[in-house]
């Protein structure tokens, strides 16, 4: 009995250490990207000597929000000689294939790849896309993404850089004033992005690359033996094989895009599900080679540590609220057990990007969302919902590193009206 | 027409707080935290008296005399003030529908759809919290470890907790805000006087439901309802603020500067 209190109390403890590290970790953040020295100066870059570049859209079953995305990438500034774009319909059993082919006639630059067979999946799928693009450059969209028109010169120019691997544009919300839970979801973008990536970008730690609005060297990619088809995140992936490779990942917040972020709880919990399962999924095969990696210092190791860690933040948690619990009964309650889920439900409320409140507050603050910041509260009581669903993905990937399983593509529901 | 501005603003992509604001971070964090923490420490036996004064007013318009007080030494804070009172166990068939309730309602809860499935979540853990309570009560109530003093003690050690932890959140919190060092200790006094209050009114009506309703309540209460619910407040004095800064500052060229 004396032993299993020692092992509830010390857990406790362990789970306050990760907790305080990830408070100072987020404050060091806020304040670096309230008043530290900001490195944003490739938007400034101009060259008339572009790189040849592919968009690709990955789409399954996306009649909803094809036309609008297709429309925008019509009129992408950028030279037509060196633009193409490959929507990439994923087995897709709705009008998706039909829009898709409407659209190549019309334009000699789109160019569907139609996948009625093989492995259905985002990695899958780009995988073969890879093969037919032309561009030395790809950029990726998710369907339900709506470009601006310079946003490809921009993403591309950031390439001049030849130690950029990986370049990451802002994700905005297009749907924020829809539902209390869309704003919620524009509080956690404006501080997973805002805040959050350039912060990284400006320390030197891992800005991570997000799978849409932004893109990559094909070659690079193609080397590196493309996307692997069982991973779920495969931009978390890929950020980690590009740095351990000696490559940079680029965050830059002026390139802004805006999607369309899910308005319904169950969506979102699934999302967040699918997110937790394949970033544990990419802790478990690249922890190792990132801390052996050459090419990271020590700083960005750690950094890389906590971030792939942060997954599994949640199902500690829920452990640990399990602890607390245990202890309760056992009258072994301390300061520092009910201390913990105090800091817990402060410290981990947003659990996209693991976001505190006060990093939420400074992002808005940045961004001007002057009303929206009013919502913080609410978002607090998602905090169990979101550990939920977070550490069920974390416990999938656990099963599946432990038997083998894979899991299949789970796309997102889109709820753009006509 | 013209299309000169006065102002040009800075996109919100390269928007950051001047160097001058930067500069004084350091001393403010600990110029707003440090007093009041020590201010804690150094009152917390006027405040729990008058606290559990205030309380056992309360209760006892519901119990009567029963309700009392007693002194018990607690270090660093000194004297610790606590609520006796007598409490009762639930009895087995209590326990049983008390969890068979609860099971019913986390399976209705957990397949409810749309907005309600973020509080559901909530609420379900609370459920799940009494449903343990309750089958421990009904297996083995002898082991339950905790009587009011004993909750009472709980209580306001982790109140303690949280008013010396509120002063260093909101300082950290607050130190990267372009607004006078006086203004954002006001914010602090205002969470710790609301903490107060709405600490002695939890306090309150937790004796009361564990008084009138056994101890089966106080495990869901004190995990679900105590710590959890004051980072709510603390959040929502913060955004509100964090609103008004946000709407004074917005247009302010002299806080801005561009990266």
């Amino acid at each position: 009995m004396a032993m299993l209190l020692i092992l509830l109390r010390a857990y406790m403890v362990f789970l306050i250490v990760v907790i305080l590290i990830y408070i100072l970790r987020h404050l060091i953040f806020s304040m670096n990207r309230l008043s530290g020295i900001q490195y944003t100066h490739y938007p400034d870059i101009m060259d008339s000597d572009l790189p040849s570049v592919t968009v690709m859209v990955p789409m399954h079953n996306e009649e909803k929000v094809a036309r609008n995305i297709l429309d925008l990438l019509s009129v992408i500034d950028y030279p037509q000689s060196l633009f193409e774009v490959i929507p990439i319909n994923d087995h897709s059993t709705d009008g998706t294939v039909a829009i898709l082919d409407q659209y190549a006639a019309k334009f000699p630059y789109i160019r569907p790849l139609h996948r009625s067979s093989g492995r259905r999946g985002k990695s899958a799928a780009l995988n073969e896309a890879l093969i037919r693009a032309r561009g030395d450059i790809i950029i990726l969209f998710d369907a339900d993404y709506l470009p601006p028109q310079g946003i490809v010169r921009s993403l591309a120019v950031c390439f001049k850089n030849p130690v950029v691997g990986a370049v990451m544009g802002r994700v905005i919300p297009e749907n924020a004033q829809t539902n209390l839970l869309t704003k919620l979801l524009a509080l956690e973008r404006s501080a997973g992005y805002q805040v959050d990536q350039q912060a990284r970008q400006n320390m030197h730690l891992i800005p991570q690359f997000g799978g849409t609005v932004g893109g990559f060297r094909k070659d690079i990619v193609r080397e590196l033996g493309g996307f692997s088809p069982d991973s779920l995140t495969e931009d978390t992936e890929l950020t980690f094989r590009l740095l351990i490779n000696g490559w940079q990942v680029l965050y830059n917040n002026r390139i802004e895009c805006y999607e369309e972020v899910p308005e319904d709880w169950d969506v979102r919990g699934r999302q967040i599900r699918r997110w937790a399962r394949g970033h544990c999924q990419v802790m478990f095969r690249y922890m190792g080679a990132m801390l052996r990696s050459a090419y990271l210092s020590p700083v960005t190791k750690f950094d890389g540590v906590l971030l792939l860690f942060i997954y599994l933040v949640p199902l500690l948690l829920m452990v640990g609220i399990a602890d607390a619990v245990t202890l309760f009964f056992l009258d072994q309650v301390r300061l520092l057990d009910s201390m913990f889920i105090f800091l817990a439900v402060a410290m981990f409320n947003i659990f996209g990007n693991f976001a505190p409140f006060y990093q939420v507050g400074t992002a808005s603050f940045l961004d001007g969302f002057t009303d929206r910041i009013r919502l913080l509260p609410f978002v607090l009581f998602n905090f169990l919902f979101n550990m939920l669903y977070t550490a069920h993905g974390s416990f999938d990937a656990i099963i599946d590193i432990l038997f083998g399983r894979t899991g299949l593509w789970q796309k997102t529901e889109r709820f753009r009206k006509s | 027409m013209t299309i000169a501005k006065d102002i040009m603003y800075c996109h919100r992509a390269y928007r950051k707080l001047s160097e001058r604001i930067r500069s004084r971070q350091l001393f403010d964090f600990f110029a707003m935290s440090l007093p009041f923490v020590a201010l804690i420490i150094f009152l917390t036996p006027t405040i729990l008296y008058f606290f559990n004064a205030a309380a056992q007013h309360f209760l006892r318009l519901s119990f009567g005399n029963s309700v009392g007080v007693v002194n018990t030494p607690y270090p660093l804070f000194g004297n610790l003030s606590l609520i006796v009172l007598m409490g009762s166990y639930p009895t087995p068939l209590y326990c049983v529908g008390l969890s068979l309730v609860s099971i019913i309602g986390v399976v209705v809860l957990m397949s409810m759809r749309g907005i309600a499935r973020s509080v559901s979540v909530y609420v379900s853990f609370v459920l799940l919290i009494t449903l343990i309570s309750s089958l421990f009560f009904l297996f083995t109530p002898e082991r339950f470890p905790y009587n009011i003093e004993g909750f009472s003690d709980l209580y306001i050690k982790t109140e303690l907790g949280i008013w010396c932890t509120i002063p260093l959140i909101l300082s950290m919190s607050l130190l990267m805000l372009p607004s006078s060092l006086a203004e954002r200790m006001g914010i602090i006094a205002l969470a710790l006087l609301y903490s107060l209050i709405f600490g002695l009114a939890r306090y309150v009506i937790f004796l009361y439901i564990i008084g009138h309703y056994s101890y089966v309540y106080m495990a869901p209460m004190f995990i679900a309802f105590d710590p959890p619910l004051d980072t709510i407040y603390i959040v929502g004095i913060y955004s509100i603020y964090m609103s008004i800064v946000s709407k004074r500052y917005r247009k302010d060229s002299d806080i801005w500067q561009c990266s």
